[in-house]
């Protein structure tokens, strides 16, 4: 199974090349690709759901307790399912929904890639696979929802979804490290077994672990990003922003829920934050009029239910959430893709100027009122089942958390019935079918239908699948056996109570539009002001830090590395002397020709003659290497020497000749710092040649050069063999080294150019 | 730069200096030399051959920045090479071949890929200041 989950990689970078087959060739592969992702989760988890157990482990760094594996158990499959499952009608719904453009090959790589990592979030065991995953389905939701990336606003949103998101990712890491810390692990079925008592951080790590989650599942006060993201194609939006990618925060928390409902704060906070952003959410939603944007509101409003429900800490709280979960992303996610046809036949997705839709798109008007339906909560829909158990075990818990998600539930309601409304509402135009093409409605019916079905087999097929999904989080069995049918009790009257108030609700507030929402984007205005401080602080800093003085800098690293020498400086106490013998006739003509040169650098008015004086130093440093039998470097001093020279040429025939005058405070300091450096790392040369060194090293390689890695150049075998690695290394900084100078030396040229015009 | 000495100089040195890079390349595992010097030859014959062209002309028929990929996948493909037979990543395999004392090795396709991201990379660097001073 795991080979067949890597093989969706490999297919992902191969896709921009079978676009180039052909469109339908791609397309075909991927859906197919994905259906035998579904097929193959689906029937892990009616075969093997029960089981808690490890699919694959490979050590990675097996020191560190890094390990790339596997696991599955009945919720990490019940998601794997959900997402291989939409992701499969959402690809096959893109090939209608997009027309043929060049950037499709690239959209079907992302799209596939970005269902890869979120599958990789949900299966992986190691923590820190399941984090390279997380960071994986950010990055490739970051360039989902900028795929319009001609237009400013998308790329703008996208962005701001990456920060936001990535802000949270960082508590993840936080989260891991603390974990690693404490526990010497980052296995998680490990992890989640043990006690509270364990954890030396644990206040800190459960911190963590919830703001990761809230920013990744839009919770209050970072919901901001999520209906920006809108500006994603429909197909993007139904599946990152309502099946998966939001989920990613909620299955952060139930995947943690044995440790997270050891802890009486984190559950509170994950009711009090989820039920108020589930109340804003709805509220807001009540103020939409772009189809596409209220139900994103809507799904603020969900996540923050399935938090709150996450929340009350009991298993029956867990149950419920987690078959909201199911219900939510089959509606939803349908819900999304009629928006999407709607858009794609009439052009518009504004609610004001929509009309009788139900006789312009039949097909997709049925669609729609399948997803609705469940949605509304109403028989015999799954989100009947869902939502009589949401109450039950609200109930059971305080009546906080009753009557707040109550509440957001009747307007999440009333803002259903407001979608539903252009379908119904009679127009003047003569109505004629539009609604064509098969693949717009089909798929999106075929998940409303999965819905229908988990409703009608609730006490069977959904009751199974629930059970084993409960089973894998806390290990036993679910409280509450699922059933579509119930005696009739408060809650039912509390059911039907809802639905009247929120029906009259949405007469109340049909006509309402956005302009009359009131603190419309507070949370964005913040992010953006805290933005745009971050951005003029860097700025500021790097300005006054940097202000393009170059004798500044030079003065500057040069007393850091001053104060560095100065401690180590102070604690020779040998008297340093020369030993006059040891010097070589030679030695001192090279000394003195780069004396010589030293002096005419500095002295030269010319430019160029500074430079070839400069020159003259590096000869003698060559010459010197050379004498002491270092051939290798000698050479490799002199062709750097050689290309300095060029380069300052080239570069000084653009400058004037003469040197503009330093003055004369300026001159002091440079001499002061120039010769207390050069003063210091005489003495350090002299305390070296005191220093009785042990040449284990180089007595290792001039032995084992030639017998082990067949050179007798050692300097050679050393670069190549021996340190090979740091040559990797060393190579790999050069060429970014190149790449820096030319980008930076071609975005000024831009910038002049510009400024020219 | 318009210096007939130059010019007639250099016409006489470049050959004689790729040939020197290229025997420094391959003699760099017994004897001074190796992929760096090597380079560092090369790229400095090359710059000083563009010196004596015309503004405007390109001064390689090759893209430096496609040396400096192609060395670093040389290098990086020849360190993955012992991998595939569970060896460590870099270690050095000598095939038994041997072609007039030459022999193939993966160090030395490593130092070839040393080679040939050093000249690119002076020459990316030489290209983007000469273009950026010619404006």
């Amino acid at each position: 199974m795991i080979s067949y989950f890597f093989c969706g990689f490999i297919l992902a970078a191969l896709l921009p090349f079978i676009y180039k087959l052909g469109r339908g060739v791609s397309y075909a592969s991927v859906v197919l690709y994905s259906f035998g992702l579904c097929f193959l989760f689906g029937e892990q988890l009616f075969f093997r759901g029960q089981l808690n157990q490890i699919i694959f482990s490979y050590p990675w760094f097996k020191e560190w307790g890094l390990y790339l594996s596997f696991h599955q158990n009945g919720f990490n499959l019940l998601f794997a399912t959900l997402i291989s499952f939409i992701g499969t009608f959402i690809l096959s719904y893109s090939f209608s929904y997009f027309n043929k453009n060049e950037e499709e090959g690239r959209f079907l790589a992302v799209i596939l890639l970005f269902k890869m990592s979120m599958l990789g979030v949900v299966l992986s065991n190691n923590l820190m696979l399941t984090f390279i995953f997380w960071e994986l389905t950010g990055i490739t939701s970051f360039l989902l929802i900028g795929y319009s990336h001609q237009v400013e606003i998308a790329r703008e949103n996208a962005k701001t979804a990456l920060f936001v998101t990535g802000f949270g990712d960082l508590f993840f890491l936080a989260a891991i490290v603390l974990f690693f810390l404490d526990v010497k692990t980052l296995e998680l079925n490990q992890i989640v077994s043990l006690d509270a008592s364990s954890f030396k951080f644990f206040p800190w790590i459960l911190g963590s672990l919830l703001i990761a989650a809230f920013t990744k599942s839009a919770q209050f006060p970072f919901h901001f990003w999520l209906p920006r993201a809108m500006v994603a194609p429909t197909p993007v939006s139904a599946f990152l922003h309502s099946a998966t990618m939001v989920k990613a925060g909620i299955f952060l928390v139930i995947v943690f829920f044995p440790l997270i409902r050891q802890s009486i704060i984190a559950l509170d906070s994950l009711i009090v934050i989820g039920s108020f952003t589930a109340l804003l959410g709805a509220f807001s939603a009540l103020f939409q009029t772009d189809l596409k944007r209220l139900l994103a509101f809507t799904t603020i409003s969900s996540l923050g239910i399935i938090f709150a429900l996450v929340g009350l800490g009991s298993d029956l709280g867990l149950q419920a959430g987690i078959v909201y979960i199911l219900t939510h992303a089959l509606f939803k996610s349908s819900l999304f893709m009629t928006v999407g046809s709607i858009d794609h036949h009439m052009h518009t997705r504004d609610l004001t100027h929509l009309s009788n839709l139900r006789k312009f798109l039949p097909l997709t008007s049925l669609v729609a009122f399948l997803a609705a339906i469940s949605m509304l909560g109403l028989p015999p829909f799954v989100g009947y089942v869902s939502k009589h158990l949401f109450y039950k075990s609200a109930q059971e818990h305080s009546i906080f958390s009753l009557v707040a998600l109550s509440l957001a539930n009747l307007m999440m309601v009333s803002a259903t019935l407001k979608y539903l409304l252009p379908f119904f509402k009679k127009s003047k135009e003569s109505p004629h079918n539009k609604d064509l093409s098969l693949l717009l409605w089909i798929c999106p019916f075929m998940i409303g239908l999965a819905g229908l079905i988990f409703g009608v087999f609730a006490n069977s097929l959904t009751e199974m699948i629930i059970n084993r999904s409960v089973l894998g989080v806390i290990g036993k069995p679910h409280p509450e056996i699922l059933t579509l049918w119930h005696k009739p009790d408060g809650l039912l009257a509390l059911s039907i109570a809802v639905f009247v108030l929120s029906y009259l609700l949405y007469r109340w507030t049909k006509n309402l539009t956005t302009k009359r929402m009131p603190f419309i984007d507070k949370a964005y205005n913040i992010y953006k002001r805290i933005l745009n401080a971050l951005i003029s602080f860097s700025g500021n800093f790097i300005n006054n830090f940097q202000d393009g003085d170059y004798w500044k800098y030079i003065v500057t690293i040069m007393v850091f590395t001053i104060a560095c020498l100065v401690p180590l400086v102070s604690q020779f106490r040998t008297p340093l002397y020369l030993n006059w013998e040891d010097v070589a006739p030679l030695d001192l003509a090279a000394l003195l020709l780069m004396n010589a040169s030293c002096l005419l650098a500095i002295r030269l008015k010319s430019r160029l003659g500074s430079v070839i004086a400069s020159g003259g130093i590096g000869l003698g440093v060559t010459f010197i290497y050379a004498l002491y039998g270092a051939p290798d470097l000698a050479l490799t001093q002199m062709m750097v020497e050689i290309l300095t020279l060029v380069l300052l040429v080239i570069a000084i025939r653009r400058l004037p000749i003469y040197r503009s005058h330093m003055n004369e405070n300026k001159k002091i300091i440079s001499l002061l710092v120039a010769g207390t450096l050069a003063s210091f790392l005489a003495l350090i040369t002299l305390e070296a040649l005191n220093l009785d060194v042990q040449p284990k090293i180089s007595n290792f390689f001039s032995q084992n050069s030639y017998l082990m890695a067949r050179g007798r150049n050692v300097v050679n075998v050393i670069l190549v063999d021996f340190r090979g690695l740091d040559t990797l290394g060393e190579i790999t900084v050069l060429c970014l080294a190149g790449l820096g100078v030319f980008s930076l030396l071609k975005s000024k040229k831009e910038k002049n150019e510009l400024s020219d015009i | 730069m318009n210096s007939r000495i130059f010019n007639t100089a250099v016409r006489i040195i470049f050959p004689i200096q790729i040939v020197v890079s290229i025997i420094i390349l391959f003699r760099g595992h017994n004897n001074p030399g190796g992929g760096f010097i090597g380079g560092l030859i090369l790229a400095v014959s090359i710059v000083l051959k563009s010196l004596t062209k015309e503004k405007g002309k390109p001064s390689l028929h090759w893209n430096p920045k496609f040396m400096m990929a192609f060395g670093l996948l040389c290098a990086l493909t020849a360190g993955t090479i012992p991998l595939f037979i569970q060896k460590p990543f870099l270690t050095g395999l000598w095939p038994d071949l041997n072609i007039l004392g030459f022999i193939p090795s993966t160090v030395f396709f490593f130092d070839l890929g040393v080679y040939l991201l050093v000249t690119g990379m002076v020459l990316q660097v030489v290209q983007a200041l000469e273009e950026e001073l010619e404006v």
